[in-house]
């Protein structure tokens, strides 16, 4: 029984020695595990502040490229309509061409805006610059602005 | 040695001593490890951003090395943005008017035609 709780008393001491000694490295290494977070974190923060200058860099970059390609299309887009409507002018103008012609060789009575009476006219050629008649006193060159309202309108000025 | 009342109690006391000494390491182990896990997170995002970092350098030009010159680039990619937005306004705009002038040419056209025929 003596012997028993000696090595009862005995086994007791080596357990809280070896408790300790545990208590004590665990508790060493939780220090340097903080000291190891802190300055992991103090140098993440400068790295983060960091990579976000670049990211931004990067985004503006993406936006720019992104940008500069519908830029692209809407001038292609812009082309396109310019192109369409400079060929509806361009048959516009043989329309009003072809129509004028068909007033080529008629008479009529005409009194410029200016007040200038030219009497019976025959036309001889109209085109966008003006028309030229012929009457008794010769040919006349008249201007689009010269021209009556009526007669402008007939000559799809 | 006899088990007197003393012996007895010394050894609750070295038990209740041994017990409350294990349950704090316990619990500092539990503490080491959600230490080291922050510290293993922390470590793959630096890992991560470094990775990062190599490919969005490439995009910049080698002059852009030093602070103010990254801080003087990003101000000019801003700016560019603005140009090219004021510039996409100024696209749509006359392609609006584009529109419209196409509308009325067609419509003139068509007038034209119906007074040829």
């Amino acid at each position: 029984m003596k012997n028993f709780i000696a090595l009862l008393i005995f086994a007791g001491g080596l357990t809280g020695w070896f408790l300790h000694h545990e208590k004590i490295e665990t508790a060493d290494s939780l220090q340097q595990a903080k000291q190891q977070l802190g300055e992991l974190e103090k140098s993440i923060i400068d790295r983060r502040s960091e990579f976000q200058r670049y990211r931004t860099i990067g985004s503006l970059q993406k936006q720019i490229a992104d940008k500069q390609v519908e830029l692209k299309t809407l001038n292609d887009q812009l082309t396109n309509l310019r192109d369409q409507k400079s060929a509806l002018l361009q048959e516009q103008s043989q329309q009003r061409a072809i129509l004028r012609q068909t007033q080529v060789g008629q008479t009529l009575n005409l009194t410029l805006t200016t007040g200038r009476a030219l009497g019976q006219v025959r036309i001889l050629k109209v085109d966008d610059t003006g028309i030229s008649v012929t009457n008794a006193s010769g040919i006349v060159k008249v201007l689009p602005s010269e021209l009556p309202p009526e007669i402008k309108k007939m000559f799809l000025f | 040695m006899q088990a007197t009342p003393l012996t007895l109690a010394k050894f609750c006391l070295i038990s209740c001593l041994a017990l409350t000494s294990c349950k704090e390491t316990e619990s500092m182990k539990k503490e080491v490890a959600t230490t080291n896990a922050a510290i293993k997170k922390l470590q793959e995002e630096a890992v991560s951003m470094n990775t990062q970092m190599i490919e969005l350098r490439k995009s910049l030009a080698t002059t852009v090395t030093s602070e103010p010159l990254i801080q003087q680039f990003t101000v000019k990619l801003a700016n560019e943005v603005v140009r090219i937005e004021h510039e996409m306004t100024r696209v749509k705009t006359s392609l609006l008017e584009a529109e419209t002038q196409l509308a009325k040419a067609q419509k003139d056209l068509a007038s034209l035609r119906g007074l040829s025929q």
